[in-house]
């Protein structure tokens, strides 16, 4: 606010005019916009958009290329041959009748074009067909006689969730042989990590004092700290010979599941114990000193008062056991095997999901190849496990926790 | 957590039972320090006995035939632990112990069955022997020992927690039936009374293992059912201190039902206690066995062998001590051109550099499967087209090998043009209307190149390149900077090795690639320290070891940390995959740092509660709990892949690399570590009071200024925390690297960040797999390097958190 002198008259100064001229508030008192705050705010909005995009990626990858897989033909060769040579424009072919015969709908390739079959004009010697010409982005073009005809083939979802053989050139794929592996190598991780990790962290939190807590619980960190390749290496070098020798050498194979899932189970451990012993430690006191009082032992109150109480954090804790068994790589990618196999004896070699991924990774990938496509079907499978076992963990959590005051 | 020490029992007020302890302590040592003596005894023996010991005297006689030969040396392992065991263990364990000790009573009948010694001596038909010759392998045999070590003691002095009149008698019967044993043992290899002393013997191990298992499970079941005598009740609180002794004991009448059942309760949870112990036990046993077993494997005797011995090289010095010059007259006087060329090519170029890149290629080894084959000459190369080089194809032959190897017929190529012979295949749209005799022999390889059947194909791969282009970024002479590869002469292969390589270089490839050194053998720590003969006897055994060297080796060395990979785990290091290593978690922490505490900083100070922000955080949280394979395979397909253009390094000139660089590979990782770096940070600035929010609001701050200059330097060391460990997790990540493209073989060292790269835990996992003598080894010395750089940078973590909790008051 400016007092305003006007130029010319006599202005003697007063104490106002001195005050008003040392604290000029020129400045309006709106708020300023600030630039620089808003890009900041948006910048920063960015990043945390960074992990939706993240997620969104995930889905849209995976689904495309598992769409890929699916969508895709391999070709066969049905063993039969073009009895007579068909030219650009006819729609009727005639093949030797020996060998496959070809479905109704069915895609068929001859050299270069694609034609899929619209009628079985006759079976037999000579199978007369009529079909469409240059499917699929093909041209129709002029075929020689002695042409091998090859057949079509896609992989249905029902045949990809169902099978139970893995052979690409065989063009099986049946994702319950990896399905299976994985399925065997968890249970045996979860047999070994489930009741060692609970009763770790019930020791934990009720038994130690805290001398032994410091102790037991930095053991249990570094356990969590091992990288994964190491306890590969451990289940190739000192589990899988031990087997050997405490059970008959033909009995359990070089390569087998049990080991990898005995040293799976050492991994998970710490994870199970960690959190088990957060939900334990996160009973109020009164329960227990209530049960104390009861007269309960500490076993009693540990199996009666606490672990219903810490339930759903427990139950959180085994699932998330689970989800880490089923998505780890590499110990079963060395100790496990390197063939699909449907296998229920854990003592045989068995390709899990992750290992064939990374097995088939390392190789020449070209990405347009089957294996590339049938990787993100596999992936896709693995995602869509991972991801209901992990939204299931978090429903216990949080439904079944009790809520005290 | 509970404050548990109101509920300790006040033991020095409540002590009811004054029974018996068993022997004192002092007594258990001697006994002890016997037995050890014994070993030590065996130990020292051992060397002289052979499998045939009627001639030795009856003490190593007695050894031998219990088999203490084998194991002795390891006899001291679990005995010494066992005595540091027992002098350090609190009386509070002893319960424990006692309850311990129940299922070794067990162990040792059992074990006594299916011991070898004891079936092949005892007085049974040979039929009736063979079918009892349980192969028990030597672990169990170890397993065996061990128990029964630490059952004597135990027996004898947890006679104060058993009802005393069973397990004073147990104990003594036990004793009685192992020395029973141990005298037949003598006797009978002094040969006195064979026969009755089987009989006996035999009756007495029967005996022995009868009784056992009987009093074990009698015991089991007398000390949870509910005629037990009164026992110590640990977990009562003490009812009122002022009462006196007399009183005290009358508070519970021993022979009530309540005191009954409370007893056995008692028991129950003390079992059930000592199994949540050993749930802990389990746990570092797993630990340190993998250690062990990674120590173990890591330092050892290994047998060296040469194809040309050092000294036959170099008969006047020592070859470790020749400069570059005398090195590199050395190869040159030694080496056939051949071989210097090969050694040129796995040392200066790479191993993916094959041989025929480099001189263009036989037309053999662009269609290997359509080698000359009498049966169908027609449909096959001939030997001579078969070797003749691509590059020297006339346009005859040319069309032959488009013919046999597309599956083309030959009039179609003499007579139509390409565009219509290649319909459906990759064509240059300049060549479409040319017919293959008009092409030159660039083209043509351009064109096979394309429609390779294989990936290795290249136009280079069919035509050889110069030296300029094959050495670009290396040091070579202007003189043969045009020359193609396979036409160098000797002395300009060997000035190529002088100036790219140092003297110490030349040294390592000489040793490996001229003197061949490798190693035939190795053996873990554990047989080189114990079992010495038995190595130099496997040596003796097998004609292709004699003519080795026995040396004792240490995998893990500077070295080993400072040579690059090779392909012989003789002469192979862990350099190239530590800087590997180096630049993807450089470039991981760059991208990943920032990004999470942006998305950390956003979520707790900007974001309001609306559905999108919700989604955000839901979002995070099951993105930690993803497979990291599933990462590997994301950054497949949209950093190689889908972006290829910028992480190979098209977009700034670098034209010979493809989309799996280093720089995929961080942005992977910083993918797979951004949920948990933000979590943690989130934790962090959450953690910050808000006090001091307020007050930097109060004098006038904007919200970023508060955020930038108070918040984020408060909860910094809470971030660390979790970027440390985070980190930490990234190095030892293998499966997403693997998909994204690491190497398991290269011979450059990452200098960029679009260079291949390959990291330390792939190394480790090629090295696992790979059956070849002493990768085991190289694997176990590179594991110890990651845990180790582990232990440090996790030891750094909790450090931080310490002092971080201490700074907060925690």
């Amino acid at each position: 606010m400016t007092i305003e002198v006007p130029t010319g008259t006599i202005a003697f100064r007063t104490a106002a005019d001195r005050l008003s001229s040392i604290t000029d508030v020129s400045a309006s008192l709106n708020k300023r916009p600030r630039p620089f705050e808003d890009f900041i705010r948006l910048t920063l909005f960015l990043c945390g958009l960074v992990s939706v995009l993240t997620t969104v990626g995930l889905v849209v990858v995976l689904s495309t290329e598992a769409i890929n897989f699916f969508t895709r033909y391999g070709f066969r060769s049905s063993e039969q041959l073009l009895v007579a040579p068909v030219d650009a424009e006819s729609t009727i072919i005639q093949l030797d009748g020996t060998g496959t015969q070809p479905r109704v709908g069915q895609v068929i390739r001859v050299n270069e074009e694609h034609m899929r079959v619209v009628r079985i004009i006759s079976a037999g010697r000579p199978t007369v067909l009529e079909v469409e010409r240059g499917v699929l982005n093909t041209r129709p073009e002029p075929h020689g006689a002695n042409a091998t005809m090859f057949l079509g083939e896609q992989v249905s979802v029902i045949e990809f969730l169902t099978g139970t053989r893995w052979v690409p050139q065989g063009a099986d794929f049946g994702v319950l042989a990896l399905v299976m592996a994985t399925l065997i190598t968890s249970t045996v991780a979860m047999l070994v990590a489930g009741p060692i990790g609970l009763g770790a962290a019930i020791f934990i939190s009720e038994y130690a004092s805290a001398r032994l807590r410091a102790i037991l619980k930095p053991i249990l960190e570094i356990l969590a700290a091992i990288p994964t390749v190491v306890y590969g290496y451990f289940a190739l070098t000192l589990i899988t010979p031990a087997l050997r020798s405490i059970f008959w050498q033909s009995e359990v194979g070089a390569y087998n599941q049990l080991s990898a899932g005995l040293a799976m189970g050492i991994m998970i451990i710490p994870t199970i114990a960690s959190v088990s012993e957060d939900a334990l430690s996160a009973v109020p006191r009164s329960l227990r000193e209530g049960s104390y009082g009861l007269g309960a032992t500490r076993r009693e109150t540990v199996f009666r008062v606490l672990i219903p109480a810490a339930l759903s954090g427990i139950l959180a804790a085994f699932i998330l056991g689970i989800s880490r068994a089923v998505g780890e790589t590499m110990i079963v990618a060395i100790a496990s095997g390197a063939g699909p196999n449907f296998a229920l004896n854990p003592l045989e070699a068995a390709e899990t999901m992750t290992g064939h991924i990374a097995r088939i990774s390392t190789g020449d990938l070209s990405f347009n190849s089957v294996d590339y496509n049938s990787l993100f079907a596999i992936g896709l499978t693995l995602f869509i496990i991972t991801l209901v076992l992990n939204l299931i963990s978090n429903l216990i959590r949080r439904r079944f926790r009790e809520v005290y005051q | 957590m509970s404050d548990q020490s109101s509920l300790k029992p006040r033991r020095a007020v409540l002590d009811p039972l004054q029974a018996k302890r068993g022997l004192p302590f002092w007594a258990l040592t001697l006994i002890l320090l016997g037995f050890a003596a014994l070993i030590v005894a065996a130990w020292l023996l051992a060397p002289w006995v052979a499998e045939d010991d009627t001639a030795a005297p009856i003490g190593v006689q007695l050894i031998n035939g219990y088999g203490m030969r084998d194991f002795a040396p390891l006899w001291l392992i679990p005995f010494g632990a066992f005595l540091l065991v027992y002098a350090a263990l609190p009386r509070a364990l002893y319960p424990y112990l006692q309850l311990l000790s129940v299922p070794f009573r067990l162990l040792p009948a059992l074990f006594g069955i299916g011991s070898l010694n004891v079936v092949r001596i005892a007085p049974f038909p040979p039929a009736l022997k063979e079918r009892l010759r349980v192969p028990f392998p030597p672990v169990l045999r170890i397993l065996y020992f061990i128990a029964l070590f630490l059952s004597i003691p135990l027996r004898l002095r947890s006679a104060r927690y058993i009802p005393p009149p069973i397990s004073a008698r147990a104990a003594r019967n036990a004793a009685l039936i192992m020395l029973l044993s141990l005298l037949y043992f003598w006797l009978y290899h002094g040969q006195i009374l064979p026969s009755l002393l089987d009989a006996l013997a035999a009756l007495g191990t029967g005996f022995w293992v009868v009784f056992a298992v009987c009093l074990g499970a009698l015991n089991i079941w007398r000390i949870t059912s509910e005629e037990a005598q009164p026992m110590e009740i640990p977990d009562l609180p003490v009812a009122d201190s002022q009462a006196s002794g007399a009183e005290r004991k009358t508070l519970m009448r021993p022979e009530s039902a309540l005191a009954r059942t409370l007893r056995s309760r008692r028991v129950a949870a003390s079992l059930w206690q000592a199994a949540f112990f050993v749930a802990n036990i389990v746990g570092l046993i797993a630990l340190l066995v993998l250690l062990l077993n990674i120590i173990n494997q890591s330092f050892g005797y290994v047998l060296v062998n040469y194809t040309i011995k050092p000294s036959e090289l170099s008969p006047d010095k020592p070859l470790s001590e020749l400069s570059e010059a005398e090195l590199a007259r050395l190869l040159e006087d030694k080496v056939s051109r051949n071989r210097l060329r090969t050694i040129v090519r796995d040392n200066l170029l790479g191993r993916q550099f094959s041989q025929i890149r480099l001189s263009g290629a036989q037309v053999i080894n662009i269609f290997p499967e359509l080698a000359f084959d009498a049966a169908r000459p027609d449909q096959t190369f001939s030997r001579a087209l078969g070797d003749k080089r691509f590059s020297a194809l006339n346009a005859r032959e040319l069309l032959t090998v488009f013919s046999l190897g597309f599956g083309i017929p030959r009039e179609r190529l003499e007579n139509e043009t390409l565009g219509q012979v290649f319909k459906g295949r990759i064509v240059a749209p300049a060549l479409a209307e040319k017919k293959l005799s008009e092409l030159t022999i660039q083209e043509a390889a351009e064109l096979l190149a394309a429609n390779a059947p294989r990936p290795q194909v290249t136009v280079d791969f069919l035509l050889g390149e110069p030296i300029k282009k094959l050495f670009e970024g290396r040091a070579f002479r202007p003189e043969v900077a045009e020359k193609r590869y396979d036409q160098l002469e000797m002395r300009e292969y060997i000035r190529l090795l002088e100036d790219n390589l140092d003297a110490a270089q030349l040294y390592r490839i000489i040793l490996r690639d001229v003197a061949g050194l490798r190693y035939d053998r190795t053996w873990t720590l554990l047989e080189s320290l114990t079992n010495y003969e038995g190595i130099l006897a496997q040596i003796q055994a097998d004609e292709k070891l004699r003519d080795g060297e026995l040396r004792f080796h240490s995998w893990l060395s500077l070295e080993f940390i400072t040579t690059e990979l090779t392909a012989s785990p003789a002469t192979t290091g862990l350099r190239t995959s530590l800087i590997g290593s180096l630049w993807v978690i450089i470039l991981t922490i760059l991208i990943a740092l920032p990004l999470g505490i942006g998305a950390a900083i956003y979520l707790e100070e900007y974001a309001e509660k609306n559905l999108l922000n919700a989604v955000i955080e839901t979002n995070i949280r099951n993105l930690a709990g993803v497979p990291s394979i599933i990462y590997g395979m994301l950054g497949l397909a949209i950093f190689v892949r889908a972006l290829e253009q910028f992480t190979s390094g098209a977009f700034i000139g670098i034209t010979d690399s493809n989309g799996r660089t280093v720089i995929s590979a961080a942005f992977t990782m910083a993918l797979l570590i951004l949920p948990v770096v933000i979590i943690n940070a989130q934790e962090a600035i959450r953690a910050v009071p808000s006090s001091i929010r307020e007050a930097s609001y109060g004098v006038g701050a904007t919200k970023w200024q508060t955020i930038w200059r108070q918040v984020l330097p408060a909860a910094f060391p809470g971030i660390l925390t979790g970027l440390i460990l985070s980190v930490s997790r990234a190095i030892g990540e293998t499966a997403p690297l693997l998909v994204v493209g690491g190497l398991t073989f290269t011979l450059i060292d990452p200098n960029g960040p679009f260079s291949k790269f390959s990291v330390v835990p792939i190394q480790i996992y090629s090295w696992t797999a790979d059956p070849a003598v002493g990768f085991r080894n190289v694997a176990a010395a590179a594991s110890i390097v990651l845990l180790a750089v582990l232990l440090a940078l996790n030891a750094t973590a909790i450090i931080l958190r310490q002092r971080l909790r201490k700074n907060l008051g925690m």
